[in-house]
């Protein structure tokens, strides 16, 4: 109630220019008797600023939070320095509160941001496209895909080929999309965590789906279990196929693997949340989508673009909008409206800040400090890697002796450790597999106390 | 009635005089008046960026370094460095600053943005999303690990079944348009198991936001457009020409309060039409800042809506998102609901007691599965906790009381001069034309003018049918002296519209730049820097 500045003698002159006696009057005039709700709204009353915030802190105080343990969890979403500034910045009201930039002349702030936002995620993925951002990389790699059906709809093409490799609630989205659109999904195994173009043939023989119904293979690299994926190879058999390649990929490692556009991928997506955002336990967090130039008309959701004023000066605008719901309406190319945008202006202040050098030397401590992990954990008995034979950045698949869900039990309990995620989740044959991340925010002296940890649990 | 001086140069704080760019030798007031020099800087943070400079160090390894060619084959290893910017910490910290005084935002500006409820944002909001025990949750820690923030999301969804009047509530979806998406599913397959298989078309009327049409189609349904009246209110004998023999009517989606600002009045006429042919009736929530606390979608006949967080629960819009779009549905729908989903069990422990737990539910035999990552955009879930919370049952109620009390107020000061376009007692908003402007102005020059005067122009152009709309959602957080000001302003440009019309053709004279050249944007495309 206190956000609503009127005083009564307010409130009786502004009535009095209406020309109504009460405001119940004014509900009165415009909802009919037999839809309005006389009733208490059967919510918790009021609370001042204190006692609001000493409410959420109590219910914090029920969370076991990272910031509070050392933490090997990542699943698709790390924990990275961020720089003080990148708080700072984007706390400036005039990005926060702005909404939209629907009119250019006030809203050159946000409009250079995502065109920024876009370049950057350009030249990490080798594609000459990216749009504003999406809601996530499930919904990312969902859409690369409904982009890779509209433009192969003519070649009568309705069937997806995606990798077991892709991170599971990312094929759980693009499975439900799918469904409700009567298209074909098609899972391939992976070979020793990794996923194997020879067997895209046995995949939709099995399903019955002929190879010229395909119209996209989606991989994701470094993939769910922690594997880099050979994308050349790859995306040869995708089009091989006649199909587009979509590429999920963790924008860090990106870092020091190579970029997919380079490697024959059409589109690159994924989840760039760890880029200077909180995990916030799963959203508000930042897709993005990249393509190729020819394919722009296909994008779903806002892109910024570059132009000038009448008077020649420099200028940026929202473009390409004849593809966007609120001109296209049924005949769009995705209902998105809005993208996540505050979340995508953490992610540009992040890589702006870190830099070219800057951000190589975050994916070397990241690549250094996993693999330190690794070799000290695989020294202990009974833990070994699950695929030796493959390359990782951040984040390996460990095979324990014991069940990972005791592991990490016993690690928090009794080590006050946060473990990895316990692949048993997702598939109950996996029970003992245990996915580890370990990034820049996970010191030397943390991994030698996971290490001791682990050399006592039995 | 007081004047408003016409601005001749950049006022107040809203607009504060940018840094020229380079390619920007002089800044002119509206009059031709040249200002002070400025002093030419770049655009974008990659013509600030110096070969070898550097920003912020990132933590050292401080372990054995592991080589990148050992560590990662040949066949992915990165070939070059990615060219992101080489910029210094205050460089970059002075280029984001000055970048962001180039944006209008509530914090500066009144910003009646018709249909984006454009409220103010309160801080303790953002106080309460950095709690770091809150912030800092890893979506996929156990629920013994996560008990705060499940019970935290359980109890947004009580507030919300009981605003909404549906007995149940999925915090899922990201967005409002996904909200619409995701119920589109549930819908889908409600239908499919109902024996609707063949019922593929959605009625829309001509007034929606362009999300609904879209949303059926990612959804596989077709759409109908229902016509409106003269005064944008549903055309009954159109309703009912198009549900036809009702054999192919999936459903109805409109919006309540309309984009027009009214409310639905034979709403509950209307469901019982769309559930007569087998239908189901999806609101667009867009607009229940009009109407929390008054009446509930529920109790008229909706099955299902959603609701925009953003809007009604004060959000900040941060520029473009984030939202969140939770759904809430009938007792029918419910099965149908995303996964995951939080639910609260009671359990007895061996002493007898008896003690509730949240649990996280990934698995349900009628959902339609998951439509995101994650289970929800939990960070704003906190926020409008935070909201709601500061509200309680009377606040809620005083909100949309306020809204349309500040609506009208506008509507009432200017509509002698500006034709509303259904000129009733209206909700949360108002729709004025442009249209009989003097000397052929349009109402995208008048929007332009606004910003001279350091407004954020209300949206324009939408509803689709009202001829040059001018739609403007005051809130209830503007104050009367606000909102003065703002039909001030209103009034004297349409004083300018009739004896200076150039002033408003040129329009804005205040800003770093003037009206872009949005086709050259399409035509000679740069996308990237």
């Amino acid at each position: 109630m206190h956000y609503v500045p009127h005083t009564e003698p307010d409130r009786r002159a502004m009535l009095a220019t209406i020309g109504a006696p009460s405001v119940d009057a004014l509900f009165e005039a415009c909802i009919p008797a037999d839809c309005r709700f006389a009733g208490a709204l059967d919510v918790e009353p009021a609370l001042t600023e204190d006692a609001i915030l000493r409410e959420l802190r109590a219910l914090a105080d029920r969370n076991v939070s990272p910031g509070d343990h050392p933490s090997f969890l990542g699943a698709g979403l790390y924990r990275h320095f961020c720089p003080s500034l990148v708080d700072s910045l984007q706390q400036r009201t005039e990005f926060w509160t702005a909404y939209t930039p629907y009119q250019p002349e006030a809203s050159q702030g946000t409009l250079t941001t995502i065109f920024e936002w876009q370049t950057m995620m350009c030249r990490l993925t080798g594609l000459t496209v990216s749009n504003a951002s999406l809601y996530d990389g499930a919904t990312a790699m969902t859409e690369a895909v409904l982009m890779a059906l509209r433009l192969k709809e003519e070649e009568g093409r309705t069937a997806v080929v995606v990798s077991r490799g892709v991170h599971p609630e990312w094929r759980g989205t693009l499975s439900t999309y799918l469904r409700t659109l009567g298209m074909q999904l098609v899972e391939v195994e992976l070979a020793e965590g990794a996923t194997d173009p020879a067997s895209f043939a046995a995949a939709l023989a099995a399903k019955k789906v002929a190879p010229d119904k395909v119209a996209a293979v989606a991989v994701q690299t470094p993939n769910f279990f922690g594997v880099i994926e050979d994308i050349q190879a790859l995306s040869d058999a995708a089009h091989a196929l006649g199909a587009l390649c979509v590429v999920g990929a963790n924008p860090v490692a990106l870092s020091l693997v190579e970029a997919p556009g380079r490697q024959g991928a059409d589109m690159v997506c994924g989840e760039a949340t760890s880029m200077g955002n909180k995990p916030w336990f799963g959203g508000p967090g930042v897709g993005y989508l990249c393509s190729r130039m020819e394919f722009v008309r296909q994008m779903p959701a806002r892109i910024a673009g570059e132009t000038q004023d009448g008077q020649g000066r420099r200028a940026f605008v929202l473009t390409f909008a004849t593809r966007e719901q609120h001109i296209r309406r049924a005949k769009a190319t995705s209902n998105i409206c809005t993208s996540q945008q505050l979340m995508a202006l953490r992610a540009t202040l992040w890589m702006s800040l870190l830099g070219k050098e800057g951000f190589v030397e975050l994916g070397r401590s990241n690549l250094s400090r996993a693999h330190y992990a690794a070799q000290r954990i695989t020294a202990i008995p009974g833990f070994a890697l699950t695929y030796p034979m493959r390359a990782f950045f951040n984040e390996f698949t460990l095979t324990c002796p014991l069940p990972a869900a005791r592991v990490n039990q016993v690690l928090l309990k009794k080590h006050g450790i946060l473990g990895g995620f316990d692949l048993g989740r997702v598939d109950k044959a996996l029970a003992n597999q245990w996915l580890l991340a370990v990034t820049d925010l996970n010191s030397r002296a943390e991994i030698d106390r996971l290490a001791t940890a682990l050399e006592t649990i039995r | 009635m007081s004047t408003v001086d016409t601005p001749r140069n950049p006022p107040s704080a809203a607009t504060p005089a940018p840094p020229a760019a380079a390619a920007r030798p002089q800044l002119l007031s509206p009059r031709g008046t040249r200002l002070a020099p400025e002093v030419p800087r770049p655009f974008t943070v990659f013509e600030a960026s110096v070969a070898g400079r550097r920003g912020v160090r990132p933590p050292e390894a401080g372990v054995p370094e592991t080589r990148v060619e050992d560590a990662i084959p040949a066949f992915a290893r990165r070939a070059e460095k990615a060219a992101l910017p080489e910029i210094g910490e205050a460089d970059c910290q002075r280029h984001y600053t000055w970048l962001s005084t180039l944006n209008f935002s509530i914090a500066n500006a009144f910003y009646p943005l018709g249909s984006c409820t454009m409220k103010y944002n309160p801080l303790v909001n953002e106080a309460a999303c950095a709690i770091p025990g809150l912030a800092d949750m890893h979506p996929m820690q156990t629920d013994d690990q996560s008990q705060g923030l499940l019970e935290l999301c359980w109890r947004v969804e009580r507030w919300l079944i009981a605003m909404s009047g549906l007995p149940a509530v999925s915090l899922h979806p990201a967005a409002g348009a996904h909200g619409e998406l995701t119920a589109l599913m549930v819908m889908r397959k409600y239908l499919n198991e109902h024996g609707g298989r063949k019922k593929k078309v959605i009625l829309i009327p001509d007034s929606a936001h362009g999300t609904n049409p879209a949303s059926c189609t990612i959804a596989g349904f077709e759409t109908r457009e229902l016509k409106s009246t003269e005064g944008g209110r549903v055309d009954m004998e159109d309703l009912d020409r198009k549900i036809g023999d009702g054999k192919d009517i999936a459903g109805l989606m409109i919006t309540n309060p309309s984009t027009l600002g009214l409310f639905v009045r034979n709403i509950r006429a209307i469901c019982e039409r769309i559930h007569a042919a087998g239908g189901l009736v999806y609101m667009d929530g867009a607009n229940m800042n009009a109407i929390v606390g008054k009446a509930r979608p529920g109790d008229f006949g909706v099955d299902v809506m959603h609701f925009n967080l953003h809007k009604t629960f004060s959000q900040p819009h941060g520029g473009g998102g984030p939202g969140a779009g939770p759904i809430a549905v009938s007792e029918a729908l419910a099965p149908y609901l995303p996964v995951p989903k939080v639910e609260r069990r009671e359990v007895a422990g061996k002493d007898g007691k008896v003690t509730c737990k949240f649990v996280t539910v990934s698995k349900a035999p009628k959902s339609i599965g998951r439509t995101r990552g994650h289970m929800t955009h939990a960070g704003v879930m906190v926020r409008s906790y935070a909201y709601m919370r500061a509200q309680g049952p009377e606040g809620l109620r005083a909100i949309a009381e306020g809204a349309v009390l500040n609506a009208n107020y506008v509507r009432a000061r200017l509509h002698k001069t500006w034709r509303v376009w259904n000129d009733e007692t209206c909700m949360h908003e108002v729709v004025f034309t442009g249209k009989g402007l003097p000397n052929g102005l349009r109402t995208l020059d008048v929007a332009k003018r606004l910003i001279d005067f350091g407004i954020h122009p209300p949206t324009i152009y939408f509803p689709l049918i009202v001829p040059e709309a001018i739609m403007v959602e005051p809130t209830e957080t503007e104050s009367k002296e606000t909102l003065d000001r703002f039909c001030d302003v209103m009034l004297q440009i349409w004083k300018e519209a009739d004896t200076d019309p150039d002033v408003l053709r040129q329009a804005p004279h205040t800003r770093s730049i003037g009206r872009p050249d949005e086709v050259r944007a399409v035509k000679e495309p740069r996308v990237t820097g």
